[in-house]
């Protein structure tokens, strides 16, 4: 067993939480008593394992924030010594596009956003943050969005930026003939005036509260190149206004982006940003720890990720995921459209046992389709289904599903059971699936195992073929937008669970037309408080996700509040390397 | 001869035809689409918006149509553009990652026949000795242990804790040393135990006693009446393995991150990048019927008994 000073060493060597501490001491074998003098040593970091493992920020306000993502005073005497060197991020698979239509996938934004820059964007504290619009102003019905624009911006190319590069981007994919990808997020824009060089007024057919956090990041294109060359041979021939250009591409191995010398925010740090294409988990963990690589876009298992929390050469950042581990609910299904057997399958089912059994406790066991951390919009008093397989089996009783001779309820000659698909070779998800099988067999419940590709499995979902599937999906709060009318509304094409509630639609619809934070907190509320009742879908857990850099990269923040740590990823430009470790 | 390989080519474009069309059909009666991959879960999705990006994309055709046009585009040298890749040609990236699988495996094979056909005859020559033991031992574990595994900790050793070679990428030579060394493991094995009992039995054929018999030392023997005669069965073995191509490098590239034909048809799969799928099945057709030719063409010259007309 490791000396107690040396544990204390390597225990609080990243900035960590009362939880990951916990959870690094035992991995250490840490005595208690040397547990309890770190914990009483962090102070800061109080929160119960019951409560959010950090302090949410404060209200994200849709008024003009000044731009903060200066970096640390913790910096080297002479600010020279920050410029050069190279920072390596390894992503998981091919790096398709360059072009911000295609920033969905990980592996692309993070590329994508440093070579562009948006009108806003969203830090990892959920705060808008303002890039090429200096300011803007919305308009109390929620129809017209006013953005002064930064000046003396250039694209990479020397092209000045202006108001009609911002009308052409947002004209672009507001088009549906277009077929872009980020389609949806301009759906309701009407049409963009440009009174001047530096001011963009967007017009919307009709209100879109997520318009902030949705269409408005999305980079913005210069006209007169993507105008010429067209949105297929962009993808790979982009040029923005971001910190970075393109200094050579190779899909399938690697993207190197170089310092823009002229970006409008001053020059980055580093010379390069590089990220590199490492399909094997394994290998991008062993990469990082050699010190081959900086920053690892995509996690590797959590045994990996868990395993970096030891290594003193790396910085760990924690949050919890927007996407929701979930079992969905056919509700439609002849058994799942009762709501008694939804209700009881969640009363039946010990999610933090399975946490901790197949997940290693990296996981929080989730009590609304919105993560805790997403505050305001996250309902505390939302129904939550604690543990309680006597409930589960008086509420199937008084539902009238009687157990059968085999151990399977039944009711008016219908077996309470249900297929499950998972996806095929999970094997994370696999575990998880097959221990909720037991927990629900306990109370009468049979569902069925089987193993199918993710296409497959929404396909089925969508058609109603299948009674659940296993996967995360977030079902709002992606970037911190609460909306989740692609998930719960009755129309949605992703509506996996075929939940079709009046009320919620409405809400949906209201949450989107109301512009200010304080008026859609009460709406969102009381969506999560009747996809609660109604058991829509067993919400199972958020996970944890797990940033994890480099310690010679400097700049970084302390900690990110649990919100979002992909999103350091955004601010590249203001990080440098360690001159003593270049 | 010419007769032989007109026809065997001709029965090689209906091999081949045959499997463009079964990929074909088996790639769209498989659920789900590229499009729902590439929206992934962010951002609002409409069926309108879907209509227009099949159009944009190709993919609202039936599917005889977009077999038909996709045939006559091959059929002028042209097998289309990535689904996910809009705008790239799927030749180019076809070739820049066949170029890739090329080199690995030319120096994988060269390797592993580079090792396994002196261990093979020695291991025969000298049998049941410790070397003929050891060599089958190690030959064993070859085949026996995956390459999955050998790669990561190759690379823990190399990589992780010696520091000397790099555990990924592909380029410089320090980079191709690792996937080359795990790609040839099983292919060394699987020669040399091939060539060691090919070699027992031609040692024991009459033109070798009779050789011996005359007073020929046994290094003249094996070199000039034994090893050309043990050849036959690896070489038929080496084109099989061609067959396996594929499969081997799909995992040495995605442990190694080799931006190889493996790699891109484990993504293409992954992305449901169609024309991709295509071209590589295609190509890999071509691949195994060319072998498969090649080696009989092989054998001919080896062995003159065999009359291929």
């Amino acid at each position: 067993m490791a000396d107690a000073r040396d544990l204390e060493k390597i225990l609080t060597s990243v900035p960590m939480n009362r939880r990951m501490l916990l959870k690094r001491a035992a991995i250490l074998g840490a005595s208690a008593p040397v547990i309890g003098s770190l914990l009483a040593a962090c102070e800061d970091d109080d929160a119960d394992d019951d409560e959010p493992a950090v302090e949410p920020d404060d209200d994200v306000d849709d008024d003009v924030e000044p731009d903060d993502d200066e970096p640390d005073d913790d910096v080297p005497a002479d600010e020279e010594d920050r410029y050069g060197g190279e920072i390596v991020a390894l992503g998981h698979h091919e790096i398709e596009s360059l072009s911000p239509d295609d920033q969905g996938p990980t592996v692309h934004w993070t590329m994508i956003t440093n070579i562009h820059d948006a009108l806003v964007d969203v830090d990892w504290q959920f705060e808008i943050e303002n890039e090429l619009a200096r300011e803007y102003e919305i308009s109390d019905d929620g129809l017209e969005y006013t953005f002064h624009l930064q000046e003396d911006v250039l694209f990479h190319d020397g092209e000045p930026f202006t108001s009609d590069d911002v009308r052409y981007t947002w004209e672009f994919h507001a088009d549906p003939d277009n077929g872009t990808i980020q389609h949806g997020n301009f759906m309701n824009v009407d049409s963009v005036e440009t009174p001047d060089e530096h001011t963009a007024i967007v017009h919307m057919a009709e209100p879109d509260a997520s318009l902030l956090r949705g269409a408005c990041r999305i980079g913005i294109v210069p006209e007169h190149h993507h105008g010429e060359i067209g949105e297929d041979a962009y993808k790979s021939d982009p040029i923005g206004t971001g910190p970075f250009y393109v200094d050579e591409y190779s899909p399938a191995e690697f993207c190197r982006l170089a310092a823009y010398e002229d970006h409008w925010r001053g020059r980055p740090y580093v010379d390069f940003f590089t990220e590199r294409i490492i399909p094997e988990g394994s290998v991008r963990t062993i990469e990082l720890q050699a010190g081959d690589a900086d920053v690892i876009v995509w996690p590797p298992v959590i045994d990996d990720v868990i395993e970096m929390l030891e290594d003193p050469n790396i910085r760990s950042y924690w949050c919890l995921t927007q996407s929701v581990n979930h079992i969905s609910f056919n509700n439609t299904h002849e058994v799942l459209s009762d709501r008694a057997v939804r209700q009881a399958a969640f009363y039946a089912t010990d999610r933090q046992q399975i946490i901790d059994d197949v997940f290693l406790g990296a996981a929080e066991v989730a009590h609304s389709n919105l993560v805790h951390t997403l505050e305001p919009y996250f309902y505390e008093d939302v129904h939550r289904y604690e543990y309680d397989p006597e409930r589960a089996e008086e509420i199937l009783e008084e539902a009238g599903w009687v157990m059968g001779d085999d151990g399977v309820r039944e009711k008016d000659g219908v077996r309470c059971e249900w297929v499950c698909q998972v996806i095929t070779g999970d094997q994370a998800r696999l575990p998880q699936a097959e221990a909720t099988q037991a927990y629900l067999a306990a109370v009468g419940i049979n569902m069925e195992i089987e193993e199918a590709p993710f296409a497959t499995i929404q396909e089925n979902q969508r058609e109603g073929n299948i009674g659940s599937g296993l996967y995360n999906w977030s079902h709002g709060g992606w970037m911190g937008e609460p909306d989740m009318s692609s998930e719960l509304h009755s129309g949605a094409r992703n509506n996996f669970h075929r939940f079709y509630n009046d009320r919620v639609d409405e809400l949906i619809e209201e949450g989107l037309q109301l512009v200010e934070t304080e008026d859609r907190v009460p709406v969102y509320h009381e969506i999560q408080e009747i996809v609660a009742d109604e058991a829509a879908f067993l919400y199972f857990s958020f996970w944890e996700w797990y940033g994890q850099w480099s310690t010679r990269i400097q700049g970084l923040p302390e900690e990110t509040d649990g919100q979002q740590t992909s999103n350091l990823l955004l601010h590249v430009r203001n990080y440098w390397i360690d001159p003593d470790q270049r | 001869m010419l007769n032989y390989i007109i026809r065997r080519l001709l029965q090689g474009l209906v091999v081949m035809l045959i499997v463009s069309f079964a990929t074909f059909g088996l790639m769209h009666l498989a659920p789900g689409s590229p499009i729902d991959l590439m929206l992934g879960e962010a951002g609002r999705v409409t069926d309108e918006q879907i209509a227009s990006i099949e159009r944009q994309w190709g993919l609202d055709r039936p599917f005889h149509e977009q077999y038909i046009i996709w045939l006559g585009n091959v059929l002028q040298g042209d097998l289309g553009e990535s689904v996910v890749r809009r705008g790239v040609p799927v030749l180019d990236m076809v070739s820049e990652a066949a170029w890739v699988t090329i080199q690995l495996n030319t120096l994988a094979i060269a390797l592993a026949v580079g090792v396994s056909l002196p261990v093979g005859v020695l291991a025969a020559t000298w049998r049941y000795s410790r070397f003929d033991y050891a060599s089958m031992v190690g030959a064993t574990l070859g085949v026996a242990l995956p390459n999955f595994w050998l790669g990561l900790m190759l690379i823990i050793l190399f990589t992780a804790t010696l520091g000397i070679l790099p555990g990924s990428g592909w380029g410089s030579w320090q980079q191709m040393i690792l996937p080359v060394i795990v790609m040839a493991v099983e292919n060394t094995a699987i020669f040399a135990r091939m060539m060691r009992s090919s070699t027992i039995e031609v040692m024991t054929q009459d033109y070798v006693q009779v050789a011996k018999a005359k007073g020929l030392a046994q290094i003249p023997i094996i070199l000039r009446h034994v090893v050309r005669n043990s050849l036959l069965p690896v070489i038929s073995v080496i084109g099989w393995r061609i067959a396996f191509i594929l499969s081997g490098t799909i995992v040495v590239e995605t442990v190694f991150g080799v931006p190889g034909l493996g790699r891109l048809f484990i993504t293409s799969v992954d992305r449901l990048d169609y024309q991709v799928m295509q071209g590589i099945v295609l190509l890999f057709a071509v691949v195994v019927v060319i072998g498969n030719l090649l080696t009989d063409l092989t054998y001919a010259y080896i062995d003159p008994r065999i009359r291929l007309s």
